[in-house]
């Protein structure tokens, strides 16, 4: 009997110190990994392509096992790792990690930053739909637009669906 | 042989449950993550919470599977059901969510705060004052900070150019709102404390902390107008009242007297203060509502169509952000005046008023498990408080006006979203519900 809950008591503790790991120790981990990896992508735009790939692999070496981190740092999470994958040419991923974060959170910036991938990615017509919903939450958006053709589609769009006044 | 008589585990147990607990209400006011730029101080809370939780639960059960015998619940007691219906609730809410991703996630957080609750209870009917002293020892370190931050005279997480000073004078909690609610529920335990002791002291029976808790409070109250939190001042001056009007209305309206004195030498002495006052009569006249509201319109719209939208169960705890985007359009267009807001572009994470958070992702069976727990927190102070018996007398004097700070307080801000006031306002509520039978 003294065995078996000994045996139990064992389990109990490995199950705890797991639990700990899971639940505190890596989201603790991440948050720092996030934060300086977005801080890094950010420094590195200055720099040259071969900085910029570096860092952007480093980043997602970093965020290895962080995808799996509880909302909201998960989107955040999710964001930097899209970051990364632009920073390295892989628009596609990008845009799969864009739309797992807008499964988090739906955030302007998100919708901002998915129409950019698509763009990037060569598909004007998700780009124009997403760049819409983000200046739709927040009109400020709509002067980032990189490109004056995009921006004056997504401006149209945004008249046909909220009137000619919009933004007002 | 220890094992088979249990007495060595529960003696363990109960001196695991009291460290876990004196650390958590220590820890989790102080800790920061000053490598995360993004999220220095919610998350780490957050974290430490969980963790908190995760070591209680192991505590307990480990104990119980070394031999040590559960405690006896008494089953007629109110108190035993008032945080299981309140839990089973929070599951049937996530349930039926429509996000169940992110109700689930709320739902830990529920559960975590359940155990920490019920620790709490536990370790209060074993140890008397330092469950009051630890965790107002740590609201002292946050006061004596964000006024030395008020002050010019450092700030511990460096200077962000283009950011007004105000906003950066955060302590170790968060933002000066967070501040100024965690320091208003302090101020509110102190007072009762302070309260406390005073009793005893009439009654000739012994009086050892009044100056300590009467500094206390000076020092939580200071920090708390540092912060400009005007809606945890009024709720820490609902509270007050509540609390002397209970003991003795004379002593009531003397109190009174003293507070208004007090509220208006503050207002006209403190800049910051009295510039917030004139804006707000300002906004007033001029029926800019949204401004008066400090640009919290738009989530508060928000919340009122989702509770149109789901008024009995609600959208589901914990998933008010990811349906902002459609609900705040919306609102939008039913309200147009909310497209001139200054912060149009702001993706609230929170309401910003807890009742319409909980009608909002509850609906009014969620409300309805909110009101119940702070109906059962205000009926401690029903009772009569034995002032012989000073923990029960505690209890009896903070009870009610914990539960009206947190509800005045849950009409401009959000506490229970908060975990490093939610974990304050928990363990208070915590040591009423031990106390009240006395300890």
């Amino acid at each position: 009997m003294i065995v078996a809950r000994v045996a139990a008591f064992l389990l109990l503790l490995a199950g705890t110190l797991y639990a700990l790991h899971r639940q505190v120790y890596v989201p603790f981990r991440c948050a720092s990994a996030v934060s300086a990896g977005t801080e890094a992508l950010t420094a590195a735009e200055r720099r040259g392509t071969a900085e910029r790939t570096r860092v952007a692999r480093d980043v997602r070496n970093r965020l290895h096992g962080c995808e799996r981190v509880p909302p909201p740092l998960q989107m955040r999470t999710l964001y930097a790792l899209a970051e990364a994958a632009t920073a390295l040419g892989e628009h596609r991923v990008a845009v799969a990690y864009y739309e797992r974060a807008l499964a988090v959170d739906r955030r302007p910036e998100l919708f901002f930053a998915l129409g950019i991938a698509h763009l990037n990615a060569l598909d004007r017509g998700a780009a124009i739909e997403n760049l819409t919903r983000a200046c739709a939450f927040d009109p400020a958006r709509l002067a980032e637009i990189p490109y004056e053709d995009v921006r004056a589609e997504t401006a149209a769009r945004l008249r046909a669906t909220y009137g000619a006044a919009w933004p007002n | 042989m220890e094992i088979s008589h249990g007495k060595a585990p529960a003696r363990w147990r109960d001196m695991a449950n009291l460290a876990i607990v004196l650390a958590g209400a220590f820890a989790i006011p102080l800790v920061v993550n000053v490598r995360d730029g993004y999220d220095t101080f919610r998350l780490p809370k957050a974290l430490v919470f969980q963790g908190e939780a995760i070591l209680l639960a192991f505590v307990h059960v480990g104990a119980l599977l070394l031999g040590a015998r559960l405690p006896r619940p008494a089953r007629r007691d109110p108190w035993f059901w008032v945080p299981f219906v309140a839990f089973v609730a929070m599951v049937g809410l996530t349930l039926a969510s429509t996000k169940l991703a992110l109700s689930m996630s709320a739902l830990g957080t529920a559960a975590a705060t359940l155990i920490v609750f019920l620790a709490t209870v536990a370790a209060a009917r074993q140890h008397t004052w330092l469950l009051v002293g630890v965790p107002l020892a740590a609201a002292v370190g946050n006061a004596v900070l964000v006024m030395v931050e008020e002050a010019h005279l450092w700030m511990p997480f460096g200077v962000k150019p283009g950011v007004p000073h105000h906003l950066q004078c955060s302590a170790l909690v968060g933002n000066p709102n967070e501040v100024g609610a965690y320091l208003g529920a302090a101020a509110v335990g102190a007072l009762a404390w302070w309260a406390t002791d005073r009793t005893n002291r009439t009654d000739g029976t012994n009086r050892t902390h009044g100056t300590k808790a009467l500094a206390v409070i000076a020092v939580l109250c200071a920090g708390m107008l540092a912060s400009q939190s005007l809606t945890a001042a009024g709720a820490f001056v609902a509270a007050a009242l509540v609390m002397f009007v209970r003991a003795s209305p004379k002593q009531a309206l003397r109190t009174m007297g003293v507070l208004a004195v007090g509220v208006v030498l503050v207002f006209l002495l403190y800049a910051p203060l009295r510039t917030r006052v004139t804006n707000m009569v300002e906004w007033t006249r001029s029926g800019n509502y949204n401004m008066l509201l400090t640009d919290r319109l738009a989530p508060f719209a928000a919340a009122s169509l989702m509770f149109a939208d789901h008024p009995v169960l609600g959208i589901g705890p914990g998933t008010f952000a990811w349906h902002y985007y459609d609900y705040k359009l919306r609102a939008e267009e039913r309200y147009p005046l909310l497209r001139l807001a200054y912060n149009r572009g702001v993706n609230y994470g929170e309401v910003h008023n807890d009742h319409l958070q909980v009608l909002a992702e509850g609906g009014l069976v969620g409300y309805a498990a909110f009101v119940l727990a702070l109906v059962a927190l205000a009926a401690i102070s029903m009772r009569s408080g034995d002032p012989s018996h000073p923990t029960q007398h505690f209890a009896w004097r903070l009870a009610l006006p914990l539960a009206v700070y947190w509800l005045v307080l849950s009409l401009a801000q959000f506490p229970l979203e908060t975990t490093v006031v939610r974990s304050l306002l928990v363990h208070f509520a915590a040591l009423c519900v031990a106390w009240r039978s006395g300890a």
